[in-house]
């Protein structure tokens, strides 16, 4: 007990304690309402899985902090020429090894738990809902945590130059750097295999509160990243060579057990959290349980998109909110059910939208979700975006005038559309609007060019 | 020239080097065709640090014994990281089919060396990479980095050349840094 206080106090331990809380809330509070923390609902204060998977996103900051600091550690004996003088200690090495280890493990995981507990404080405080599918990604988390602490403290013994540490640290950022870029589903991943990508300790941000990552996929993490941590301890205590390469075995066993439970596409990686995602419903509108106190205000709203679309040939009769993840420039892929509207809280044309503007937003396309990614801008978006836009001015019965901003190319081209359509006879007005809903339910052909010409001849 | 090659061998400067150009190549070689200014900042970060090691010797009590200035000797160390990460980089990149402009890699370069000089002086060479792996951790992920905010601050070494606050930032790190370690050199 007396050496721990004293390896707690007189190694690096502190000051990793330190750097890992400093660089962890000081990201978190200093860009809480920028970049990718804008969505809404899954924000790191917003739900307790979210919560849990943003301090996961940030060990791609933390991860090689503990494993740099870990490597400086684990080569002290050689480094500061003590080792015969220890080997005559009639103690095993192993003692000193796990006392070392131990305090280490105590300063990584007590800064990690921290951060975790601001996040799930804050949760709590915005009442988040509360389901169960939050405890495994934090264990996956923790035992990351320690695995860098093995990983660095065995690594620093083998190889006790003073060049490991740095470049243990670079190989354990690029690794993390390049397994994420990997995993992304947009255009940028890619590089490495689905299977491979699984094994990064930073995943995703989480970009919905209703994804959460499968039971088996965390299990295999955890199975992963508890063999790397045996690895990595034994490495470090062991004083023979055939204690090292026996010590290669849990990292192998955890591989062997990962690899295969690691679904082979990235569709497989998330699914949704029925316990959030559950419908409540008001008639033939429906939110999920998490939004279930938004239901007052978009049921009346809901229905009255309904009505109005009523004048549309097979026109939708429920609403629903959708659990996908929010596509910032990734294309939908259709074809979407067009008995329902579907709405998605975290798209921004959704954002502090009341009464009559909400309206217009629901029946924007027909009652359809658009098929561009809402970042991207580009001719087709464009013309997309116009197409939606008349529509919904058809079906309230009047155009609301489209948003002034000066990037904006669509509103004059909407414009113009709208004249047009205007100019019809109203059974080709009628006909010219079913064919562009059609474009965006099925996703395929252009949603404008089947307002401004004669449809279906 | 007997000089040089004992000062390499404390400096350990061999194993720098390798791990400097290991790093280089092989970030280069991983990222394939993603490369762009996240990854040069990266790649510069990994071999300013791997060599920002050998920033101390064995002993400074010993070195001070010695009958020649140290001051000169220091800031050509301190500056021949600067080239070689810098140099090892742009010769690594020329082959291929995206370059980054030389001036972001002069830029980024040595802010990240007058880091290594910083925490070489403050906490001794085998700690010289500290700094500029810290900083480099948390400027890469620093959401929308606004070159007229803190957060640009945070970020400089991911601004557009055109922005002063990235070269101000840069100039600033890399006078104090190199200041630091020429006329103080490095902590035991």
């Amino acid at each position: 007990m007396n050496v721990l206080r004293t390896e707690l106090r007189r190694t690096i331990a502190p000051w990793l304690t330190l750097a890992v809380l400093v660089v962890g809330l000081g990201f978190f509070f200093a860009f809480v309402h920028k970049g990718p923390w804008f969505k809404e609902p899954a924000a790191w204060d917003g739900q307790w899985t979210s919560s849990v998977l943003w301090t996961r996103y940030l060990l791609m900051l933390l991860w090689p902090i503990i494993v740099g600091a870990s490597a400086i550690q684990g080569m002290r004996d050689s480094r500061s020429g003590t080792g015969e003088l220890l080997e005559t200690m009639p103690r095993p090495a192993r003692h000193r090894m796990t006392k070392l280890s131990l305090a280490l493990g105590i300063a990584a995981v007590l800064a990690y738990v921290v951060i975790l507990l601001t996040g799930l404080v804050q949760v709590v405080a915005h009442d988040g809902l509360f389901t169960f599918s939050w405890v495994l990604p934090a264990l996956v988390g923790l035992v990351a945590v320690i695995a860098g602490v093995g990983l660095g403290l065995g690594v620093g013994r083998m190889l006790p130059n003073p060049v490991t540490a740095p470049a243990l640290a670079v190989l354990a950022l690029v690794a993390c750097v390049l397994l994420q870029i990997s995993s992304d589903q947009s255009s940028i991943g890619g590089l490495l295999p689905n299977r491979l990508t699984q094994l990064g300790v930073a995943p995703q941000e989480p970009r919905s509160p209703f994804l959460v990552p499968t039971v088996t996929i965390s299990v295999g993490q955890l199975c992963w990243l508890a063999g790397l941590a045996a690895t990595g301890f034994l490495l470090f205590s062991a004083s023979t060579v055939r204690r090292r390469l026996l010590a290669l075995l849990p990292v192998v066993a955890g591989l062997a057990i990962a690899l295969p439970l690691f679904p082979s596409s990235p569709a497989g990686n998330l699914t949704v959290d029925q316990a959030t995602a559950a419908p409540v419903c008001d008639g033939p509108v429906c939110v999920t349980k998490m939004h279930a106190d938004r239901l007052s205000t978009v049921a009346g709203l809901g229905k009255e998109a309904l009505q109005l679309l009523a004048k549309i040939p097979g026109a939708p009769t429920s609403l629903m909110e959708s659990t996908d993840a929010y596509r910032t420039t990734a294309r939908l892929v259709g074809p979407q059910d067009p008995s329902k509207i579907i709405v998605n809280f975290d798209d921004f044309s959704y954002y502090h939208k009341q009464g009559k503007d909400f309206v217009y937003q629901l029946v924007a396309g027909g009652g359809t979700q658009a098929c561009g990614g809402p970042s991207y801008g580009g001719d087709r978006e464009n013309r997309e975006d116009a197409a939606r836009w008349v529509v919904a001015g058809w079906v309230v019965g009047d155009l609301k005038p489209p948003p002034t901003d000066a990037y904006l190319q669509w509103p004059e081209l909407a414009k113009q559309t709208w004249a047009g359509l205007q100019a019809l006879p109203p059974q080709e007005q009628v006909a010219r609007v079913v064919a562009s809903r059609q474009a965006e339910l099925s996703c395929q052909g252009d949603a404008l060019t089947a307002l401004t010409q004669e449809a279906g001849r | 020239m007997r000089w040089m090659t004992l000062y390499a061998r404390s400096r350990q400067m061999p194993a720098s080097l390798l791990a400097l150009v290991v790093c280089t190549v092989g970030i280069r070689l991983a990222v394939g065709n993603q490369w762009s200014l996240f990854f040069v900042t990266l790649t510069l970060a990994a071999a300013v640090a791997v060599s920002a090691t050998g920033l101390s010797g064995q002993d400074i009590e010993l070195d001070r014994t010695a009958a020649f200035n140290w001051l000169p000797r220091r800031l050509g160390h301190i500056l021949l990281i600067g080239v070689l990460a810098g140099g090892v980089l742009l010769l690594v990149q020329a082959p291929g089919d995206t370059q980054v402009a030389t001036s972001a890699v002069l830029r980024d370069g040595a802010g990240l060396l007058g880091l290594a000089g910083l925490a070489a002086t403050l906490f001794g060479g085998q700690f010289g990479w500290t700094f500029p792996l810290l900083w480099t951790v948390v400027a890469l992920f620093v959401p929308d980095p606004d070159p007229t905010a803190v957060s640009g601050a945070v970020a400089w070494p991911l601004l557009s050349t055109e922005a002063p606050l990235g070269w101000w930032m840069a100039g600033i790190l890399f006078g104090v840094g190199t200041a630091a370690y020429t006329l103080v050199g490095a902590r035991r």
